[in-house]
């Protein structure tokens, strides 16, 4: 079947009642995520999942995708109207945004932000309809030594790309490995790091680490700034449309704001956040008046909000075509889809295109339905922030404990949530990245998987490895991410100077 | 300074992870590699990532710090603080506790009143309310709607 027959009967599936309301509802729940500072799409799907799990595949997968881009929209909305990003990916949108909003312009903001991302949406669902098919091809004939060398580019892609350090970045990762190798070994049934714990046997499941480190540790950091005395300042906003001079001035960014989203996502490590900084700094230069920037121009919200929403859809290109998560929240969605049974990569494109179409053309109307949900309703989504945080925080606290504890119907799982909350309060102190150990966590058991299968292959001889010109130009890719840091200092004076609060903002 | 700290908690996991590597018993059956290789490749791992950290450690004491304009230090917590932070963890722990015993809506409950007094003290009915509406909310939705079992405690249903 042609990849355009394809893309047809994936509508079919993504336009049934059920289907079309599991959309709504995503991007519902997406947007509420997104607003909330905080609590961003990793840690929603997280809680979202013990959830789906009497649910259809499809649908559950449908919903999610759905919260990854409404959590988008969502935090946009807040970076322009209170200058606290929800989510990484909206930190540089409240640069100019939130001046925008200051100068009496929130709506055009908002109305361009919203406009950008659908835009975006579309350009990037359309580059994901058609690169996802080619990749998998390419990857079909991958072996576990390939496999093995992709894992580990992806791990150290997001290790150097996500925060300034990257020796924190790859310890985390090392952590993240280490919680995938508690339990019991499958090959040869030896208990390995359980210190004789019979919950341990299982191992940990990465539910409990994402909810842990991503929503509980959120929440101790939270109630942290609400405890110091940090409030944010509400402002109403104007008329939420853009004059045409606005519009004339923001298409352009709009547009090489989906290319820089789109293809940055593809790539592992913080699609989001990258591609944003990216589209900032290229838009600058590219204006005509780049001092302005930091004080409301438009460009520096319409080209960041489409990198945001096109990354989005790049990353799914890998997490659909070859089963590696580029981010935290792929690497979240790469568990739910393990969790299921469903083993995304080359093979899903055969064996269920009624489940990847479905996914990805559900995302053509989640982007419309966000649209239209988005400008609207900007109000309504912003009277959740007027909740009190002493309440607001209790409540997601025990929205916590019940996702947790329903997985298993365990409080050790709970006791253990909490264990990595605290972790993930001290990390977000000292600065160490999350997003590499979630990634890591999701991926271990099939690294190891490839890894012994390849030395299996080839008798233990480690020069498997190198043996293809895939896996090692991969491993050649690793080893530079892991120094294009170091490099990039050398060279990259000018992305210093943009003062991002990354750590107080939780990964997407 | 807290680079450094992070250096020794690496070092000490590195180290605390091959011992306990050791430890597994070996057995080679099937797979000559057996369940130590993989662990052994993670511990590598992390002391290369000890030494990546060292080196970043020497480069910030030898350059200028030009980060240090674009770092905005947040003023730390009071003592009062503190406290309450540490109340607020240990509130959630005994919220575990008490979960299987008193049941979801009890626990919820008093868990609801107990932080969110804790947190803002002035409005305690205010706290009442949510902290008995919410845990119903969620009651239904879970129990009733999803069809997600609930430990019931001390309730009848």
């Amino acid at each position: 079947m042609s990849t355009f027959e394809a893309i047809l009967q994936g509508f079919a599936v993504a336009l049934t009642p059920a289907n079309l309301w599991f959309t709504f509802l995503g991007c519902l729940l997406g947007t509420v995520v997104g607003v909330l500072p905080g609590l961003g799409p990793a840690a929603g799907i997280g809680l979202l999942l013990p959830i789906t799990f009497n649910m259809e595949p499809t649908s559950a997968l449908i919903m999610m995708a759905g919260m990854y881009y409404g959590a988008m929209y969502g935090g946009s909305t807040t970076s322009i109207l209170i200058n606290t990003p929800g989510e990484a990916g909206s930190v540089m949108t409240a640069l100019d945004g939130y001046q925008m909003a200051r100068n009496g312009r929130a709506g055009a903001a908002l109305a361009v932000a919203a406009i950008g991302s659908f835009i975006a949406g579309t350009i990037g669902i359309i580059a994901l309809s058609l690169l996802a098919v080619p990749l998998a091809e390419i990857a079909i004939d991958f072996g576990p030594a390939e496999y093995f060398c992709l894992m580990l580019f992806a791990m150290a892609a997001v290790s150097s790309l996500t925060g300034k350090s990257v020796g924190k970045g790859v310890f985390v990762t090392m952590l993240g490995l280490v919680i995938a190798t508690v339990g019991v070994d499958l090959q040869t049934g030896l208990a390995r790091f359980t210190l004789g714990v019979a919950e341990l046997d299982e191992g940990i499941d990465f539910l409990v680490v994402v909810v842990g480190l991503f929503a509980i540790g959120e929440v101790f950091s939270s109630i942290e700034q609400y405890l110091r005395g940090d409030v944010g300042v509400l402002r109403l906003r104007g008329r939420l449309w853009l004059t045409m001079e606005e519009w004339g001035r923001s298409w352009a960014p709009i547009l090489r704001g989906s290319v820089i989203g789109f293809l940055k996502g593809v790539l592992p490590g913080a699609g989001a956040t990258i591609s944003t900084i990216l589209s900032y700094v290229v838009e600058k230069k590219l204006s005509r008046h780049p001092e302005k920037f930091g004080t409301g121009m438009i460009e520096g919200v319409a080209g960041p909000e489409a990198a945001n929403n096109a990354s989005t859809c790049g990353v799914m290109v890998p997490l659909l075509a070859l089963g590696i998560p580029g981010s935290a929240t792929t690497a979240v969605l790469l568990g739910a889809f393990i969790m299921y049974g469903i083993q995304p990569g080359p093979l899903l494109f055969d064996t269920r295109p009624d489940l990847v179409w479905g996914l990805i053309d559900s995302m053509y109307i989640g982007n419309l339905m966000l649209l239209v949900l988005n400008l609207p309703l900007v109000g309504v989504f912003v009277r959740i922030l007027y909740i009190p945080k002493a309440l607001l925080l209790p409540i997601v606290l025990s929205i916590c404990l019940v996702g947790v504890y329903t997985i298993h119907n365990s409080t050790f799982d709970v006791w253990m949530a909490l264990g990595f909350g605290v972790l993930g309060y001290l990390f977000r102190k000292v600065d160490i990245p999350l997003a590499p150990m979630v990634l890591a966590v999701v991926l271990g058991a099939s690294m190891e998987q490839s890894f012994r299968r390849a030395l299996a292959i080839s008798d233990g001889s480690p020069a498997i490895f190198v043996s293809s010109g895939i896996s090692t130009t991969l491993l050649i890719a690793a080893i530079v991410m892991l120094f294009l840091p170091l490099i990039m200092a050398g060279a990259g004076k000018v992305f210093r100077r943009q003062p991002v609060a990354e750590s107080r903002v939780s990964m997407p | 300074m807290s680079n450094v700290i992070v250096l020794m908690a690496v070092i000490a996991c590195t180290a605390a992870y091959v011992l306990l590597t050791a430890a597994i018993p070996a057995l080679s059956v099937s797979d000559p590699l057996g369940p130590k290789a993989f662990p052994y490749v993670i511990a590598m791992g992390m002391a290369a990532s000890a030494l990546l950290l060292l080196v970043e450690i020497l480069r910030q004491k030898g350059s200028s710090s030009d980060d240090a304009p674009a770092e905005e230090k947040e003023a730390p917590l009071t003592a009062a603080g503190k406290g309450k932070l540490l109340l607020a963890v240990l509130m959630f722990g005994l919220y575990i506790v008490l979960l299987e015993r008193l049941g979801f809506l009890v626990a919820t409950a008093l868990f609801l009143f107990a932080c969110s007094s804790l947190l803002n003290r002035s409005r305690l009915a205010v706290n009442l309310c949510v902290a008995v509406g919410v845990p119903l909310g969620l009651y239904l939705l879970l129990a009733t709607f999803l069809g997600v079992p609930l430990p019931s405690g001390i309730l009848p249903f």
